[in-house]
């Protein structure tokens, strides 16, 4: 099939980005001291024309060509990428050596470039080319972050495995090809589907499984879901403080932008497939019982944020199993919306954290382990208080945006175990699961806090008064959570008025599921909606 | 707001009734208000003060006005909540703490029956909006059980919100908030909110004839014991608390015995007098630089001339000489009891002749005789500003002339308020059937008021102005009796024994044997196996590239199986 020729227009955002990334890596090769010091400021105002290009200019835009559909969905994820995008430029201001700044800003525009067209890939090569766009520069820039071996190991490390997961992830894809007939999403669902049904016999069933389980396999270690975790508190511990605050975001995005592509071609939303539902049963329950279990005893503060994201991620498949697809159009009842939803608090609350972490080391303060950042509040009360609403969000105390974010996940998969089905049950003790974690959780992250808050450090260092351009990206993110935690609706209405066609597109099956013979012809980008099965 | 099938609108009721609790709150409201511009001056909680102070008009002024019973109920617990912050304002001190906390807990034990009474109405009436409930009663048969229960429950609210037996014991002690709020909440407006909850619902009690006679003998117990324990009182304030307790207790009879319009009129004429003797009693304290015990003060009406005039009236109107306003709201509240039963009639007598007795022990010992504090006090003594006495003489007017609202024809009026109110006291009064008492009688009443009030003037002259006595410090030289009410009649002591330290026993069994030994260990034998676990899962994170690409191999393989074997 030869892909529709794509109307330029469309990737205008994701143009500028790259654009600006590349004057960056062109400017940090000049001698000129002004031209390196104005990288950063060129990807900021890059950030910012597109934020002002997605909202004001493509809000509603919808289209598509060579593989890519643009809908309510990419809009959302286009705007909060961005945005965090802004964020992580002001976290890692001055954190690479100066001849490394025009490399170390490009990489992180070339990965958001990456992030941007996750999103509207509905073609397996570019979902696989995006996705890549998406890991390669986090992996160089973990290295340049910081100026030791530490960095180094874990760069190569992150490399290695990455590499390792990339190939498995494109093995899986090229099953699913082979599988499906057709690179193209929607055009190879329907093949998938019935051959995951067992409807093109035996042989073509293996292949679907093992394209769905190597895909998602591949896909688990980029959200950093169990087993494929284990990476990541060696390299979150060797990163910048700034790029661990990236890394779980922008690949964790993804990552689940992805899951979510690759799961509407199973119909598991639909009940039709039992081996993709334990598969991510199992990953949601191990994600969130093991990142806690090891984020439980850890003194070192980055290693104790990497491991909960395990857990984190692992919250997030909980939401992923329900679906976009439930009864009906509650705000706690659409996986998808909170999946949406909860990265993006997610990414804010975990960057908050490790930007004020960075802003400590920056300021020449200790930060590395919980004894050290213990009394914080009487040195620097304004980032103490930050760090302990970031801390209070991932922990998902009301009203701070991390309790409706949880809200969402887990009312969302009780909407669908209350819709009835044979695998309710199911979804229930999973959920039980999750509540149980989250009561785990709150044992480390109430830690932190009290340490902050509770205890004393005799040793005073001089507070540093200058804003730097760090502390202004952690302020930022504090009022971000503390504006989602009074209105909490904003966000959460407009990831799911983002969903909302996907939603539409699928709440005609509900009622027919068991005839399951309805062909929908939709255009909804991520297609979870076509259960073309046909009763042969 | 909804519910699921239940709705509660937020729709106010304008009616006589509450336009006349509106009046009250508002008025006394803004001249106590006035009042604590001066009295608070020199607080540094100057404007913590006043929001909370303005919380409660919000919240009392949503309790009367409300349209249905949720709505009062808001209002219920809002001013419930406003008392415990003022009760507690001055929270430095801790014994001001526990007064707070008393008085919370005990409107809490009154809210459950108030809410479970309103369930109860929802069930019985299938709504809560008052339009409803009170046309659907009005249509039933006196003496259904459900309707008992409902005013039964409705009236331990009231107990508890008004300071009845057997909940009373913390209005005495919420006077550990500053004056002016004694004057408002715990003497004016909140206390009487049970008086107003009851008038309210008066067909429901009137269809109640158990109940009834329930409410006339707790107000007549009360009465009686918020007298007889007023009387050995030497803090100014306590005395006067436990008069408004007493003034309570005779609303409540008033109700009671079905005069609802005469248990208004005293509620109205209480709320000028004692708020009148409230401010009075803080400008004193003022005067005295915070001393409020009787038996140091003395003597001080000629360096407080418009606080002794206009505590006065207050005194006149209190004990129920013609024409103060007391005296007209109480003889009715006789005559009324008197009807109903010869017995209860006397007792009400001998309270009378006990609240003379102990206001003017109270008037002489500060107002005559000769200043027994000490001579910093002295020199300090002075009249308050004129931001005080304005409002004390305002209110003093109210109390002098606030009984004129409703003369009863007995003394050639019309019974203004009974007629005002008449619409909203229509249902019952078709069913409460009373003729009015002949006038010979009426006036025999009244002598007989007037006459005990009298004579206890002329003991208490003789005892504290011309023989000079001063109440004995030490409890040794006291009667049994004098003990008995000096220390509150041992109903702290009595609660004390039968209601906490039962309750400590059996908290501290729970907690030595079940808490400890079974909740906490397995809580604890959680947490100490995820500790377990993760030191197990750490030995995992070796570091090591080689060992981290194997297992992520396994990890594959291991999503493979899963794929296949399901």
């Amino acid at each position: 099939m030869i892909p529709q020729a794509m109307p330029i227009q469309l990737v205008i955002p994701e143009i500028v980005l790259a654009g600006a990334g590349c004057l960056c890596l062109l400017l940090g090769a000049m001698k000129s001291q002004a031209a390196r010091r104005s990288i950063p400021y060129i990807a900021l105002l890059a950030l910012v024309v597109d934020i002002l290009l997605t909202v004001f200019v493509f809000k509603n835009q919808t289209g598509a060509g060579a593989g890519l559909v643009f809908g309510s969905v990419t809009a959302f994820a286009r705007t909060s990428a961005l945005v965090l995008g802004v964020l992580l430029v002001l976290a890692n201001w001055s954190q690479a050596k100066p001849d490394e700044e025009g490399e170390y800003v490009a990489m992180m525009l070339f990965s958001l470039a990456g992030l941007l067209l996750v999103a509207p890939a509905e073609n397996l090569v570019l979902l696989f080319s995006a996705i890549e766009l998406v890991s390669i520069p986090t992996y160089v820039l973990v290295v340049l972050s910081r100026r030791n071996l530490k960095a180094l190991e874990a760069g190569t490390k992150y490399f290695y495995l990455g590499a390792l997961s990339a190939a498995i992830l494109a093995y899986g894809m090229s099953f699913l090809y082979g599988v499906g007939g057709s690179i193209d999403l929607s055009t190879g669902a329907e093949s998938i589907r019935a051959a995951l049904h067992g409807e093109r016999g035996p042989y073509a069933l293996s292949l679907a499984l093992l394209g769905i389980g190597l895909t998602l396999g591949g896909l688990f270690f980029k959200i950093a879901a169990a087993p494929l975790h284990f990476y990541i508190a060696d390299v979150y511990e060797g990163a910048a403080n700034g790029v661990a605050g990236l890394l779980g975001f922008v690949p964790k995005f993804a990552g689940l932008l992805a899951i979510f592509k690759i799961l509407s071609l199973t119909g598991v939303w639909y009940g039709t497939t039992d081996a993709t539902f334990v598969l991510i049963w199992i990953a949601a329950a191990l994600s969130m019982t093991l990142g806690n279990i090891l984020a439980f005893r850890q003194d070192n503060l980055k290693r104790m944020l990497a491991y909960s994201g395990v857990a984190h991620s692992g919250y997030m498949l909980v939401a992923v199993l329900a679906g976009p697809m439930t009864g009906d159009s509650g705000s706690v009842s659409n996986g998808l919306a909170a999946v949406l939803y909860y990265a993006v608090i997610y990414g804010i609350a975990n960057l908050a954290c490790f930007v004020i972490l960075g802003v400590l080391k920056f300021r020449g303060l200790p930060c590395e382990s919980l004894r050290e950042v213990g009394g914080l509040l009487r040195r620097e009360p304004a980032l103490a208080l930050l760090l302990a609403v970031a801390m209070l969000t991932l922990m998902g105390v009301p009203p701070l945006p991390g309790f409706w974010g949880k809200l969402g996940l887990f009312g969302s998969a009780l909407a669908v175990a209350q819709s009835g089905g044979e695998r309710s049950t199911w979804l229930v003790v999973l959920v039980v699961v999750a509540l149980l974690n989250t009561a785990i959780a709150a044992a480390y992250y109430l830690r932190v806090v009290a340490a902050l808050l509770l205890y004393e450090q005799d040793e005073t260092a001089e507070a540093d008064p200058l804003l730097e351009a760090q502390s202004l990206g952690a302020y930022i993110c504090g009022v971000l959570l503390l504006i989602f935690a009074v209105f909490p609706s904003v966000l959460m209405n407009s990831s799911l008025a983002a969903t909302n066609s996907v939603m539409n597109a699928a709440t005609p099956q509900i009622a027919q599921r068991p005839a399951a013979s309805v062909v929908v012809a939709s255009q909804g980008e991520l297609n979870p909606a076509k259960p073309q099965l046909s009763q042969r | 707001m909804n519910a699921g099938g239940f709705s509660v609108s937020l729709s106010l009721l304008i009616d006589p009734l509450s336009v006349l609790m509106t009046l009250i709150i508002t008025g006394i409201g803004f001249f106590i208000h006035v009042y604590s511009v001066g009295y608070m001056s020199h607080d540094e909680g100057f404007a913590r003060y006043f929001s909370y102070l303005n919380l409660f008009v919000f919240s009392m002024l949503m309790l009367v006005l409300g349209a249905n019973y949720i709505l009062m109920f808001v209002g219920w617990e809002g001013v419930g909540f406003c008392s415990y912050l003022l009760i507690g304002f001055w929270f430095g001190d801790n014994a001001n703490n526990d007064a707070a906390k008393k008085a919370f807990v005990m409107n809490r034990i009154g809210d459950v029956g108030f809410l479970t009474g309103v369930f109860l109405i929802f069930i019985t009436f299938g709504s809560i909006e008052y339009a409803q409930v009170f046309s659907s009663a009005a249509a039933m048969p006196a003496g259904l059980a459900v309707i008992t229960t409902i005013t039964l429950l409705l009236f331990i609210g009231a107990t508890g919100k008004s300071a009845q037996i057997p909940l009373f014991t913390w209005l005495p002690d919420a006077m550990a908030g500053p004056t002016p709020v004694s004057a408002l909440i715990h003497a004016a407006t909140m206390v009487t909110a049970g008086i107003y909850m009851i008038v309210r619902s008066n067909i429901l009690f009137t269809l109640a004839p158990i109940t009834m006679e329930v409410i006339t003998y707790v107000g007549v117990a009360t009465a009686l014991l918020g007298a007889f324990v007023a009387i050995t009182q030497n803090d100014i304030k306590k005395v006067l608390a436990y008069s408004t307790v007493s003034q309570l207790g005779y609303m409540f009879v008033a109700v009671g015995v079905g005069a609802y319009s005469t248990g208004m009129f005293h509620l109205i004429t209480h709320a000028f007098f004692k708020a009148l003797l409230f401010l009075g009693a803080g400008s004193v304290i003022h005067a005295m630089s915070g001393e409020q015990d009787i038996r140091k003060m003395g003597g001080l009406k000629k360096d407080l001339p418009v606080t002794y005039l206009t505590f006065l009236a207050g005194v006149l109107a209190i004990v129920g000489l013609p024409p103060f306003s007391g005296f007209f709201s109480k003889d009715e509240i006789l005559a009324k009891v008197f009807e109903h039963s010869t017995v209860l009639a006397v007792v009400m007598v001998i309270t009378f002749m006990m609240t003379a007795f102990y206001i003017f022990r109270m008037f002489f010992l500060v107002f005559f005789g000769v200043f027994r504090g000490s001579e910093k006090q002295k020199s300090h003594l002075h009249e308050s500003p004129a931001v005080m006495t304005v409002p004390l003489i305002v209110l003093a007017v109210l109390a002098v002339a606030g009984g004129f609202i409703n003369i009863p024809e007995t003394l050639f009026g019309h019974h203004a308020l009974a007629n005002f109110l008449e619409p909203v006291l229509r249902p019952s009064l078709a069913i409460i059937f009373s003729e009015e008492p002949s006038h010979a009688t009426e006036y025999m009443l009244m002598a007989i008021a007037i006459a005990g009030t009298l004579v206890m003037f002329a003991v208490a002259y003789s005892r504290y102005l011309t023989n000079a006595h001063v109440p004995a410090a030490s409890e040794k030289e006291q009667s049994f009796l004098y003990r008995l009410s000096s220390r509150k009649g041992y109903i702290d002591e009595f609660y004390d024994m039968i209601i906490r330290k039962p309750l400590d026993w059996i908290s501290s069994v729970l907690n030595d044997v079940f808490d400890k030994n079974i909740f906490d260990r397995i809580v604890n034998s959680v947490g100490e196996l995820v500790i377990a676990g993760s030191g197990a899962a750490r030995l995992l994170q070796t570091g090591k590239l080689g060992f981290y690409l194997f297992i992520m191999v396994a990890g594959i393989t291991a999503i493979l199986f899963l794929n296949f074997m399901f």
